[in-house]
């Protein structure tokens, strides 16, 4: 049987052959695609059977003996006899209603395993060969009929099994029905095969039955691979589900006691399933549910999120809380079964949430989520504090009502950009009335959020702030308002300091000229003595030479000339350090003019000058040191003379006048009676350099010897001593005018008109121009 | 009696050469109210400006002794000022005086006046 001769190449083997192997791998690969699940392995088994007869057959026709082919023919019979019990059981495998049909299965098997008993020791079922055309072929015994009847009647059976399934059968799942309704195709086409039984009865026709066996697997393995064969079931799902959850799952019976437990339950209660498992939960160190409430539950029928805290089981924080949801399962008297918990560990949320609440509630600022139509849904205690009112007191109004009546357009405008035109963010600031009428700054940022609509705003409580600000703003102002004070202050400081420097420049002048007057003075003395010394000479010798030589005599004259000039000088330079006093009397002004005149009469004379006399109706009275007033004019009507050599016009002007005479430093002095003198000549005038040094002491015009350049400083010093201003200037018509401005009643009647000391007394600026 | 011998001289001779006086000259204050006493002058012509002592210490002592009392002096004097002569002159109650520079002429008319009084 095992040796090659004994076999020859025979082609109608080779289908057969080639279906049984595809047979047997379609079992096989089911069997590891489907995990060996009871379904797979009853298919395997099925296809095992096929297999068996498909490759016996294939065998025995290439067998080239009979005895061998009998041999392989009755190997065969073994598949055969076990298809129809296969067959069926798969059938009620795959169709789940295995455990209904027990009695039918086993009766089918020892039908099957009676049917195999008899093969290796009988001819009852297979009873020698039939040598047909394609090759040997069994040749049935007596007990070949009864097999064939049970052949057909589990035939029948399993295929109404699938048709009841497919369309009988209502259920909703659409697996199950196409793929018994494809199962039904495939055993119905398979069946076909038992066209093989017939050439057992020596007809001649050649067995094409593995074709529909073939037809069988194709269909079958595409059912397979289309449905499987195991349904995912709530029952399947169920323990992955269990396996992989993060929450904890026990199932109790009805005393309480676990019967079923997840990994995280095992996590949780950290006891590995054997511990957990048959022991009553109330056992446990940290029961989920007491005895009062499991039996509470089991009246009730369900708990739902019934939170627990646990204390010190964990690491985090120590505390832990879970949420614990269970449900009872009732059989049909209403009996409980059994209780599904599932404890959900909430404690990250629980912290998050009491984070938030925590932020919330004790939050400095002031919090508050607002609706679209303008109430406030929810406050933090912040509000209470700051504007006194309750939380139920806010929300019962619209927010606008607390907003301040000037605040209100923009708040609202602030709103809308939030609720309507979209804005992501708004700041802004308002002010919110308090319970007790005020008002309180408050800083806002808003947020909007579209589903469900709501405004999501933070406020803070800058009315301190604002305060400051306002206190700073007029403290800002009040210091502008120094600063300008002290700008002023200090335009006044830099217009004294102006006038303290003028003042110096003055007393600097001053004091050059009283250094100068004091050396003339001096000198004035020392020159005395010579000049007393060449005199006395000249007398001495003018008298011993008794001489008529007129030469000698013009001589003499022109040296007592000489001396008469030097002393003339030296005069001056006393006049112009003398003591700054004042003889003062009252005097008539037109007098003193007068006797001036007349002193110069003879020059005039002499030079051909007229005097013109335009002079006040009144005669003009005034305090002076008449004495000195009349050394001025003799000065100035000398000065005139000389200016016009070849005779011209004197005219000596005076006005009695009210006027304003202004000062120096620009500051308007008192009315005053004023007498304005004029003397106008008719000379060249005053050349434009000349100008600015008119009155300075030793400055003069005037050819040597003619003058001593002390005329106009004197002039200028006794006027300045009355108080009077002295000025020269050119006419416009030709020559040279003086003014001299001198008050009439220096002391507005208030008795000190014969004051002697009045002259030392004068403005300051009057005296510091007057060398001492 | 003047510190400018020059002077002294030159009024020394013109005096002199008149015919009618006597002249001594000194220069000095101390030496001048020496000589005065032993020459016991009919007039004093004293120059302000004394180089030793002042010419009103002068005029005070020359005043204090009995031979001297009624001397009259005269001042020469370079200050022309009359709040200075004033307060020199007057000092010695209302001795003239003569302002520098002088003529002789004018000199001579004073002590004419003085010393015929």
């Amino acid at each position: 049987m095992f040796h090659a001769a004994q076999y020859h190449f025979n082609p109608y083997a080779l289908p057969m052959l080639a279906t049984g192997i595809m047979t047997l791998a379609l079992g096989v690969v089911v069997l590891i695609r489907e995990r060996a699940s009871f379904s797979s392995l009853m298919f395997c088994v099925m296809t095992l059977t096929g297999a068996i007869w498909l490759l016996g057959y294939g065998m025995m026709y290439c067998a080239v003996t009979d005895s061998v082919a009998l041999a392989w023919a009755k190997l065969a019979y073994a598949g055969v006899v076990c298809i129809p019990a296969a067959v069926y059981h798969f059938s009620v495998a795959v169709l789940r209603i295995a455990h209904r049909w027990t009695r039918v299965i086993s009766a089918g098997w020892a039908v099957s395993l009676g049917f195999l008993g008899t093969l290796p020791t009988t001819t009852w079922l297979v009873d020698g060969l039939y040598r047909h055309w394609w090759g040997p072929y069994p040749k049935f015994g007596w007990l070949g009929g009864v097999f064939l009847g049970y052949f057909f009647v589990m035939m029948v059976a399993s295929l109404r099994r699938h048709y009841w399934a497919a369309y009988r059968v209502s259920r909703e799942d659409m697996v199950y029905r196409r793929r018994a309704q494809l199962f039904l195709i495939a055993f119905g086409i398979a069946y076909l095969g038992s066209f093989d039984y017939l050439p057992q009865y020596e007809v001649a026709l050649y067995p094409f039955g593995y074709l529909p066996v073939f037809a069988f697997v194709v269909l079958s393995a595409m059912a397979i691979w289309r449905y499987r064969l195991m349904d995912i079931t709530p029952a399947l799902a169920a323990r992955s589900i269990m396996d992989t959850m993060t929450d904890a799952l026990v199932v109790l019976d009805a005393a309480g006691v676990i019967q079923l437990a997840n990994p995280a339950a095992c996590r949780l209660f950290r006891k590995p399933e054997a511990k957990l498992i048959s022991t009553p939960l109330a056992s446990l160190p940290y029961p989920w549910l007491s005895r009062s409430q499991l039996e509470g539950l089991l009246a009730q029928g369900v708990i739902q999120d019934h939170e627990i805290t646990l204390l010190g089981n964990q690491d985090q924080g120590g505390i832990q809380t879970l949420s614990v949801s269970a449900s009872v399962l009732w059989d049909q008297g209403r009996t409980p079964l059994a209780v599904v918990c599932i404890a959900r560990d909430i404690s990250r949320r629980k912290q998050l949430e009491q984070e938030l609440d925590r932020y919330f509630n004790e939050s400095l600022d002031l919090l508050c989520i607002a609706s679209f139509d303008g109430y406030f849904k929810r406050l933090n205690p912040a509000w209470e504090r700051v504007l006194g009112f309750t939380t139920q007191e806010l929300m019962a109004k619209p927010y606008l009502a607390f907003v301040h009546p000037d605040d209100r357009a923009t708040t609202l405008a602030q709103a809308r950009k939030l609720t309507a035109e979209g804005l992501d963010t708004v700041t802004f600031e308002n002010r919110y009335q308090c319970k007790d009428g005020s008002y309180r700054w408050l800083a806002w940022t808003s947020k909007p959020l579209d589903k469900p609509q709501l405004i999501y705003a933070a406020a803070r409580d800058i009315t301190e702030r604002k305060r400051t600000e306002g206190q700073l703003k007029q403290a800002y102002e009040e210091l502008k308002h120094s600063h300008r004070a002290m700008q002023g202050a200090q335009s006044q400081l830099m217009q004294s300091h102006q006038a303290l420097k003028e003042t110096q420049l003055h007393l600097i002048r001053a004091a050059k000229l009283e250094s100068v007057g004091r050396l003339a003075a001096g000198v004035a003395h020392e020159v005395k003595n010579p000049l007393v010394i060449i005199l006395m000479g000249v007398n001495y010798l003018s008298k011993r030479l008794d001489t008529t030589d007129e030469h000698v005599g013009m001589v003499f004259q022109d040296i007592k000339q000489a001396v008469r000039r030097a002393d003339t000088i030296v005069k001056g330079l006393l006049d112009f350090s003398a003591p700054k006093e004042l003889q003062l009397t009252r005097g008539d002004l037109h007098a003193v003019i007068e006797q001036a005149l007349l002193l110069l009469k003879h020059e005039m004379d002499r030079t051909h000058v007229s005097v013109v006399r335009d002079l006040a109706a009144e005669a003009p009275r005034l305090d002076m040191d008449a004495g000195k007033i009349e050394q001025v004019f003799v000065n100035i009507f000398l000065n005139a003379i000389q200016a016009m050599p070849a005779g011209g016009t004197l005219t000596v002007r005076t006005t009695c006048r009210r006027v304003t005479p202004v000062t120096t430093n620009g500051s308007a002095r008192r009315r005053d009676e004023t007498i304005l003198v004029e003397v106008d000549d008719t000379g060249p005038g005053i050349a434009e350099h000349a100008m600015p040094k008119l009155f300075d002491p030793f400055f003069t015009t005037k050819p040597t010897g003619q003058g001593t350049g002390l005329g106009l400083a004197v002039s200028k010093g006794i006027v300045e001593l009355h108080q009077g201003i002295i000025e020269i200037a050119n006419r416009p018509e030709g020559g040279a005018r003086v003014t001299i401005m001198l008050r009439a009643n220096g002391g507005e009647g208030d008795g000190e008109k014969a004051d002697p000391d009045r002259g030392r007394r004068g403005e300051p600026r009057a005296r510091l121009e007057i060398p001492a | 009696m003047d510190d400018e011998e020059s002077l002294a001289r030159v009024l020394k001779y013109q005096l002199e050469e008149t015919g009618l006086y006597e002249v001594q000259t000194e220069r000095r204050g101390t030496a001048a109210l020496e000589a005065a006493r032993q020459f016991k002058p009919d007039l004093i012509l004293l120059d302000v400006i004394m180089p030793d002592i002042d010419s009103t210490e002068v005029a005070a002592q020359l005043h204090s002794d009995p031979t001297l009392q009624w001397v009259p002096i005269v001042f020469l004097t370079a200050i022309t000022k009359r709040e200075e002569a004033a307060d020199r002159g007057g000092q010695i109650g209302g001795n003239p005086f003569l302002a520098k520079p002088v003529e002789m002429d004018e000199v001579v008319a004073c002590i004419e006046r003085h010393v015929l009084a």
